[in-house]
């Protein structure tokens, strides 16, 4: 059936079964299942189930789209991914070979090929609507999403999903998901707000220039994560932007038709490699520069035979090598399928790598849409048994519950403190992925050292952090430091000062009571490393007891106010990382039991 | 021109209909932006007025519009309107448009352009005063001064 002759949901399903050639039965199961919960329907008889419910067009080609969505956000950042590994390879044409199964043949494409699918996995899940706003509502909705001038305020710890998802930057042209919120108006608003704002980062859908250029757009999503709990300032103001503005709609048969297109996509049909891949490169990414990914004759291979993908060059002279599906003998294994060796997805190998115990972590990927109990926690022991010295850490696309780790702790308590299962690792649950790429940094015995880097801006930074709280106790402002040779420096009350020729770190005083400010402040830094937290002196202390403890920090001309993330209790609250490879700030804002940097 | 754009300007504060201010506001904006080609000094100081006469979200936008079109130009320079430095940083706080503009110069130009603002009497009836005089005291409070030593 054509596109424009489709009239109900049924008639968009048959399409999509035969144009697109589903395997209802294995492969495409889980998006059914999927489909089906978006829709609140049962997803046996789903083509039966679309016409009882009276579901329309327009809703099962919304569903659709918004669970496709994910994955052009995966090969956004897979792009991003390939396109660096390509430049510093010097490789012209990179190719890329997804090897996965031996059931199957390897998937091999270039980067050209890739860019191409993955500009229209990009326009093809576009929203099927957006609001056109002019330059000047765009500026109002822009000036809506700041506050005190370039002020971001957060009022709880739940802006922690805002890093780094939200951190635009050049090669990053699909949005984040909109933050959640439970205000059913507020929430259509913001939906309105990224449909606008995705459009803007298309321009081929303006005659002239898009009313928000880039960086615009990145500081709506910023501020949107921050401020979207501030219900009574955003939605006055979003009713009277949105009313009256134009709509731009796309066809609806143009929309099916591209969608067709989407599902005989090869990558489509390999996209559990494509999950794969992506959570791998999330792994390499954690260490930015200082990665170095193994192109060999222009290529960079994932293979099921094992591949050494990419080497971390660790400040200590050692490295890190990041494997693929590395196979390592192993005896007693409870899982199914498993009877002489493991395979794990993903594993960082220390000094030297022939050692079978120096791998430190090992990442298993799961797409499953419900998790199995069995499969799932006897994998997590038989590679934690196997790696007797690796951090064990399950990644799955669905949730994963708790029931995981306690039967990890029922087959075996020894392993299992060593273990982590991760539900819902996609680009739409960036606080997922900061779990993950937490256990990555937290993990590595040593920390990357700087690479020197020719893309390091040569402006320098300046700010302050005001520590303040209310009761007996005493909280210290702490500081690392570590410049561009790796050499580390700490500024706390100990060590009240540190200075470069210019740059410089100074506590103000070692405040050892509530009610007054204690106050970091640096300035003229430049190529340099800041990690800042915060400590509750003493025995026993923790920086709840310490009664309504606040930050507020400027760096450059962003302020943000900080509370530790509500219901926890420890003595260290880490805060932000400041500089790094991408000159960026990194909102951190988690209680930790441990100081949160390696001291040396 | 620059009478052109007075009387614009005159005419926000009369206007009671947020309709008409956006679409006066709008008229402005290429005439503001022309304006720097003749005379970077009045344009600066044209632009100040234009902000303090419009409610803060609008001029958000405006000055945004009308400050990366001047940046665009080769001619374009913070100081190029010489002791109207000030003006132009004045529109830029009192916009939320502070991002705009290089954090060295904002560094040199602030203390003088804070200082007219900071008891809040020039901001006096125009629109949202109380929030641009907030503005204002947060960055009287909160910019860095540099090592007290």
């Amino acid at each position: 059936m054509a596109a424009k002759d489709i009239q109900t949901a049924a008639d968009l399903w048959d399409g999509i079964v035969t144009r697109a050639g589903l395997d209802l039965k294995s492969y495409d199961a889980p998006l059914i299942e999927e489909l089906a919960k978006a829709l609140s329907i049962s997803s046996r008889n789903f083509r039966t189930q679309l016409v009882e419910t009276d579901v329309s067009v327009e809703s099962l080609l919304q569903n659709l789209l918004r669970l496709l969505a994910p994955y052009a956000r995966m090969m956004n950042d897979l792009l991003a991914f390939f396109a660096r590994a390509g430049a510093k390879a010097s490789a012209d044409n990179l190719r890329i070979e997804f090897d996965f199964s031996k059931r199957e043949k390897p998937l091999d494409f270039d980067l050209e090929n890739f860019r191409e699918w993955e500009r229209r996995w990009r326009q093809g899940t576009a929203l099927i609507s957006f609001d056109r706003l002019d330059w000047m509502r765009a500026g109002e909705l822009r000036h809506l999403f700041i506050k005190a001038g370039t002020t971001y305020t957060v009022g709880d710890g739940q802006w922690r999903a805002v890093s780094p998802a939200t951190v635009g930057d050049g090669n990053r042209r699909v949005l984040p998901p909109p933050p959640s919120t439970d205000d059913p108006e507020l929430s259509a608003y913001l939906q309105r707000v990224w449909a606008f704002l995705q459009a803007c980062l298309d321009q081929s859908l303006w005659a002239g220039d898009a009313p928000l250029q880039p960086d615009g757009v990145w500081s709506i999503v910023r501020g949107a994560h921050l401020l979207h709990t501030d219900r009574d300032r955003l939605l006055p103001k979003l009713r009277e932007i949105f009313t009256g503005a134009e709509q731009s709609t796309r066809p609806i048969p143009a929309v099916i038709e591209e969608l067709f297109e989407l599902l005989n996509l090869p990558i489509w049909k390999r996209r559990s490699d494509l999950y794969s891949a992506w959570v791998g490169t999330r792994v390499i990414d954690v260490y930015g520069d200082d990665a170095r990914v193994h192109v060999v004759d222009r290529k960079i291979v994932f293979s099921f035979k094992g591949t050494h993908l990419a080497t971390v060059r660790l400040r200590d002279g050692n490295n890190l090598a990041i494997w693929c599906e590395v196979r390592a003998p192993a005896r007693n294994l409870l899982g199914k399928g498993r009877s002489k060796a493991i395979q794990p997805d993903f594993v960082v190998k220390a000094d030297p790598a022939s050692d079978p115990n120096s791998t430190v972590l090992v990442v298993e990927c799961k797409q499953y849409l419900r998790q199995s109990v069995k499969n799932f926690s006897e994998a997590i022991v038989d590679y934690a048994r196997t790696h007797r010295n690796a951090k064990v850490v399950l990644v799955n696309y669905g949730p994963v519950t708790e029931a995981i780790q306690r039967q990890v702790e029922t087959l075996d308590r020894e392993i299992a403190p060593r273990t982590l299962a991760i539900g819902d690792l996609h680009p739409d649950s960036p606080r997922a992925v900061e779990k993950l790429t937490n256990v990555v940094r937290m993990l590595i015995p040593t920390t990357p050292a700087l690479a020197a880097s020719k893309s390091q801006s040569s402006s320098t930074w300046t700010g302050m952090a005001r520590l303040t709280w209310t009761d007996d106790a005493d909280l210290d402002l702490h500081c690392r430091i570590e410049t561009r040779d790796g050499t580390q420096y700490y500024v706390d009350y100990r060590q009240q000062e540190w200075s470069d020729g210019n740059a410089s770190i100074w506590l103000e005083e070692d405040v050892r009571t509530g009610g007054s400010s204690e106050i970091l402040r640096w300035e003229n830094l430049s190529d340099v490393h800041l990690e800042i937290a915060v400590h509750a002196f003493g025995d026993q202390q923790t920086i709840a007891a310490a009664g309504n403890a606040r930050v507020e920090l400027s760096v450059s001309n962003v302020q943000l106010h900080l509370e530790p993330p509500p219901a926890q209790s420890a003595p260290w609250w880490s805060l932000i990382s400041l500089g790094s490879r991408q000159n960026e700030l990194r909102v951190l804002n988690m209680l930790l039991e441990e100081v949160p940097w390696q001291t040396t | 021109m620059a009478d052109d754009l007075s009387q614009l300007i005159g005419r926000l504060r009369t206007l009671p209909e947020s309709r008409e201010v956006r679409s006066l506001a709008e008229s402005m904006v290429p005439r503001l932006i022309d304006y720097w080609d003749k005379h970077p000094h009045s344009a600066m100081e044209l632009l100040e007025c234009a902000v303090r006469e419009m409610p803060l979200a609008l001029s958000h936008a405006v000055v945004r519009r009308v400050v990366e079109a001047w940046k665009r130009k080769p001619s374009y320079d913070p100081d190029a309107g010489g002791n109207a430095d000030h003006c132009f940083l004045s529109a830029l706080v009192l916009s939320e448009n502070l991002d705009l503009a290089d954090p060295e110069w904002v560094r040199r130009v602030l203390p003088k352009t804070l200082r007219k603002d900071e008891d809040g009497e020039r901001l006096g009836d125009k629109p949202d005063a109380a929030e641009r005089h907030r503005i204002v005291r947060a960055l009287l409070a909160s910019y860095p001064r540099g090592p007290n030593r």
